[in-house]
């Protein structure tokens, strides 16, 4: 890191020791780098403060054109070496760090190029000679902000800032201070996230398995009537009583339905009471889906299978306890509105087992998971009721 | 579909019989070997036991997975959340889908049909020449064989039912049929206590229970 930016520092020392060699005088030493810098201020100068210094420039321009006559003619040989040692620092700066802006090398050439074709300007340049020291401090003053706009890359900015000397030197420490700073923040991100993937991997771990016991509990409580507590029998329930879930819905849509229809049939019959004209009904509402579904229910002492198609319901009823299952399931079944047809079984050892068909009288609208909740309550109260006897 | 899926459950519970056999037989063959190289290789009798209790459960979580259309992530814990939540949703829509249903009917008309069902059945019974009758028989000490026919009217069965219950009498062997306006009723009955039942004294009770039941209806 050091060896890096110690580099630029020897190539600055270098370039200018190169003019020492050839000039003796002092002031001309001076003179290049401020050509270079009146050359960017002239540049940037579309808005009207520049304009202001540019007029203050021609104004001494002025003055100083009778005083010197000779420099004119030396300006040239003086710039040519000038641009050449730039070029090179600026490769060897490319090299050095390695960093890749394409975009500023263009910008700094036509810069350089701006001098040679216009004499006009030479003259300002010479003009300036004479106010090195208080036209050097603003011209620096100006540079920052002109280099920034017109250098977008930091990187860029940072290597032209060289060429004011002591500047240069403080921008370069600041560069190198925020690497540091960068690279300090990063090893700590690094290590912090080790940290916390280490510590979270181990909680996370028996975090989950409880979690999962705590899900596979909330399952087992949703399904109705569960058979075991191990986890495959839990999951075969709840399958169970998903398909169960959606026979029902599909069910209950259909004798909405169907409930609607007759609203409306029995609508149409009061408006042709009420007005004495006939009118036939469309032919397609007649035409229902045929009705079927079918539940089963299973408790301790009760089994229940209820099976519905069209108006006609089966159910089969065994009941582990010996107690008088006609009694109830008979009055059951006249408020559940259903008519009576058939009735076979009996009593086997100490079971009791039951087939019942019935028809849904004309106008109700049971569906099979009412009659199979009904059917397990009321066998529930009864067994009950004969436990306390 | 529910039938085809007993169908492959069934297949699979064959499939996992006949990998338990083969492997049982195996385990015998290799042990003999064993036994006479005078060498013994260690095997864990959980082994198969938790490899088809684990492929259990995965299966069935696949099922659970395939009949619910809520699908967030693949894995287990996912697979819970997602059927509890489906199941939730199911129950709410059957609980909106029956309301919905009670106050349809709650605002409809309430039809007269069990009068023109009464007026049909009485009909029926005169055409068909059908009349009410009891016959008692005996088959054992304390049971005896009933046949009863009455005319058919919703709720006679359960009152009949009840007062049979009420003197203490149990329904053994039960058959019911509604034919051409009537009740036909053949049961074995026998007392709760084991007491003995008198043929002539069990026909007139049931002729008495019928009776009233019919003029109460009337």
């Amino acid at each position: 890191m050091s060896s890096v930016w110690c580099g630029p520092k020897m190539y600055e020392e270098s370039s200018c020791y190169d003019p020492d060699a050839m000039m003796a005088e002092g002031a001309e030493d001076c003179f290049p780098q401020m050509v270079s810098e009146s050359e960017a201020v002239m540049s940037a100068t579309p808005t009207q403060t520049h304009t202001h210094n540019t007029f203050a420039y021609s104004y001494s321009c002025g003055e100083d054109a009778a005083n010197a006559n000779g420099p004119i003619a030396m300006e040239h040989p003086q710039q040519n070496p000038y641009n050449y040692s730039n070029t090179q620092f600026v490769e060897e700066l490319y090299s050095n760090q390695q960093f890749t802006y394409h975009t500023p090398t263009p910008d700094l050439l036509d810069l350089l190029h701006l001098p040679n074709p216009i004499p006009g300007d030479n003259r300002t340049n010479v003009s300036s000679v004479s106010y090195d020291p208080y036209l050097h401090l603003n011209l620096q003053q100006q540079q920052q902000p002109t280099l920034r706009e017109l250098l977008p890359h930091m990187p860029a900015l940072r290597n032209d800032f060289p060429f004011g000397g002591a500047a240069g030197g403080d921008d370069i420490q600041d560069f190198g201070n925020g690497l540091v700073d960068f690279t300090q923040q990063e090893v700590g991100k690094r290590r912090g996230g080790k940290r916390t993937k280490q510590f979270t991997s181990t909680t996370t771990e028996r975090q989950r398995r409880v979690d999962l016991s705590s899900k596979f509990d909330a399952l087992k409580e949703l399904i109705p009537n569960p058979s075991k507590s191990d986890r495959a029998s839990v999951v075969g329930d709840a399958i169970n009583y998903i398909r169960e879930l959606k026979r029902t819905v599909e069910e209950l849509k259909l004798l909405v339905e169907k409930k609607r229809l007759e609203k409306q049939r029995v609508m149409m019959r009061h408006k042709v009471e009420t007005e004495g004209e006939s009118s036939n009904l469309d032919p397609a509402e007649y035409s229902e889906s045929l009705r079927s579904s079918w539940i089963q229910r299973k408790t301790k002492d009760t089994e229940v299978d209820v099976r519905i198609v069209d108006n006609e319901v089966t159910i089969k009823l065994v009941q582990r306890k010996k107690i008088d299952c006609l009694v109830h399931v008979s009055h059951l079944l006249d408020q559940l509105n259903l008519d009576l047809q058939h009735v076979a079984g009996g009593h086997i050892g100490d079971f009791c087992s039951y087939l019942f068909n019935t028809k849904i009288c004309e106008g109700s609208s049971i569906y099979a998971s009412a009659i199979a909740n009904k059917l397990i309550q009321v066998m529930d109260t009864s067994l009950a009721a004969a436990s306390l006897a | 579909m529910e039938y085809q899926d007993e169908d492959h459950l069934c297949f699979t519970m064959e499939e996992f019989a006949l990998a338990t056999e083969n492997v049982s037989s195996r385990q015998r063959m290799s042990r003999k070997r064993n036994y006479d190289d005078d060498t013994r290789v260690y095997k864990s009798k959980n082994l198969e036991i938790e490899r088809r209790r684990r492929e259990k459960l995965s299966t069935r979580l696949l099922m659970l997975r395939s009949i619910n259309p809520i699908i967030t992530n693949m894995n287990r814990g996912t697979i819970i959340v997602d059927a509890i939540t489906y199941i939730e949703k199911l129950q709410h829509e059957v609980q909106r889908l029956s309301q919905e249903l009670h106050q349809l009917e709650a605002t409809s008309e309430k039809t007269a049909e069990a009068k023109v069902d009464e007026i049909d059945a009485v009909e029926d019974m005169k055409h068909w020449g059908i009349q009410a009758e009891v016959r008692v028989a005996q088959i054992d000490e304390n049971k005896l064989w009933v046949k009863i026919i009455i005319e058919k009217k919703r709720g006679r069965f359960s009152k009949l039912m009840e007062a049979l219950n009420n003197f203490g009498i149990e329904l053994i062997d039960t058959n019911f049929t509604t034919t051409k306006g009537a009740f036909l009723i053949t049961s074995c009955i026998q007392v709760k206590d084991g007491e003995r039942l008198e043929i002539h004294q069990s026909k007139s009770l049931l002729q008495e229970i019928i009776n009233d039941i019919s003029s109460k209806s009337e």
